[in-house]
């Protein structure tokens, strides 16, 4: 069975984009608004957690951002699931912050679908 | 950008060219000037912050899907730099309210591409804000002149004063050098990924 990928991102508009371009290529999509959102849906996948095959989460997010995000799910059994952060940040001590937080990459938009599939593709491995 | 003090309303004034945007939770005047390009603002009423940014589209869109073009994922970029610089700064983003302005038909046709600019920009700004759920409770866009606008960040007004197409030539100049660098992807910051 294909793994889900989890899209944690306040923009509506982001997430339908980030999940056309990887159903086209036959994954899966769930989507949470923001943290808070991200992390019950992770909760539904508790006993069940290599169903997630990676998640996809931006930073700047409304209730929990997303550095906090990746804190608290490195404190969960998801821990072991690759985070990709796709943000418009680029600063490099906004980059340390998440690698320090436990993200597995660092994807600034806008991005191009064609990396978005190829990095989605590596983590998946 | 350029800041200047504005004696008559005794503010300080900001000043965006395409491809920029402002916000803050000061008490100033954002000031754009716009031809076709459209300038949405954004304001939280409750934290009294907002901003404005200043931006175009480089090709044409699908209204229904516009976030799988090119085109409106520029236009998507634009706005959420606006929207992340005001969640930064304490906004919370169910509060906001929007206002458009711009896409007026003051470019020529360059190769058949410009003459739709105004109108793309429009249907994407009104597009993106209905999709987000931003209450749009202003507007002025559309129409053959170009316009100044001048945002009272404290409390939200617009003053907006518009220009005969006959005095938007220079604004039409710039804004079709902006087209160009956007079409080519200039405007566009290199993507870049990192992995950890």
């Amino acid at each position: 069975m294909a793994k889900k990928i989890l899209i944690v991102d306040d923009s509506s508009t982001l997430r339908a984009s980030v999940e056309f371009t990887l159903s086209e290529h036959g994954h899966e999509v769930l989507q949470a608004g923001d943290g808070v959102e991200g992390l019950e849906v992770l909760k539904g996948f508790e006993g069940k957690e290599s169903e997630i095959g990676m998640i996809i989460a931006d930073i700047n997010m409304p209730n929990m951002d997303g550095i906090t995000f990746i804190k608290e799910v490195k404190k969960t059994t998801f821990k072991f699931i690759p985070i990709l952060v796709l943000t418009t940040e680029s600063q490099e001590s906004k980059k340390i912050e998440g690698k320090e937080a436990g993200a597995s990459g660092w994807l600034v938009k806008p991005f191009k679908p064609e990396q978005l599939v190829a990095v989605v593709s590596k983590f998946l491995k | 950008m350029n800041i200047s003090y504005n004696i008559k309303f005794q503010l300080e004034l900001v000043t965006i060219y395409p491809g920029e945007f402002h916000a803050t939770s000061q008490e100033r005047i954002i000031y754009t000037l716009l031809g076709s390009c459209i300038a949405v603002v954004l304001y939280d009423p409750v934290k009294k912050i907002g901003g404005m940014n200043h931006f175009m589209l480089p090709d044409t869109i699908n209204k229904e899907r516009f976030y799988l073009s090119k085109s409106g994922k520029y236009g998507m970029y634009a706005m959420e730099l606006l929207i992340n610089e005001l969640i930064k700064m304490g906004g919370v983003k169910k509060n906001f309210q929007a206002k458009v302005f711009g896409g007026g038909s003051v470019l020529g046709s360059v190769g058949g591409h410009v003459s739709k600019v105004p109108e793309n920009n429009i249907k994407f700004a009104l597009a993106f804000l209905e999709e987000e759920k931003i209450p749009i409770i202003a507007s002025n866009v559309g129409g053959s002149e170009a316009r100044k606008v001048y945002f009272f960040t404290k409390e939200s007004r617009i003053l907006l004063k518009k220009i005969s197409k006959s005095q938007s030539a220079p604004i039409a100049s710039d804004e079709s050098a902006y087209f160009n660098k956007i079409r080519t992807e200039k405007a566009i910051r290199k993507e870049q990924l990192t992995l950890f």
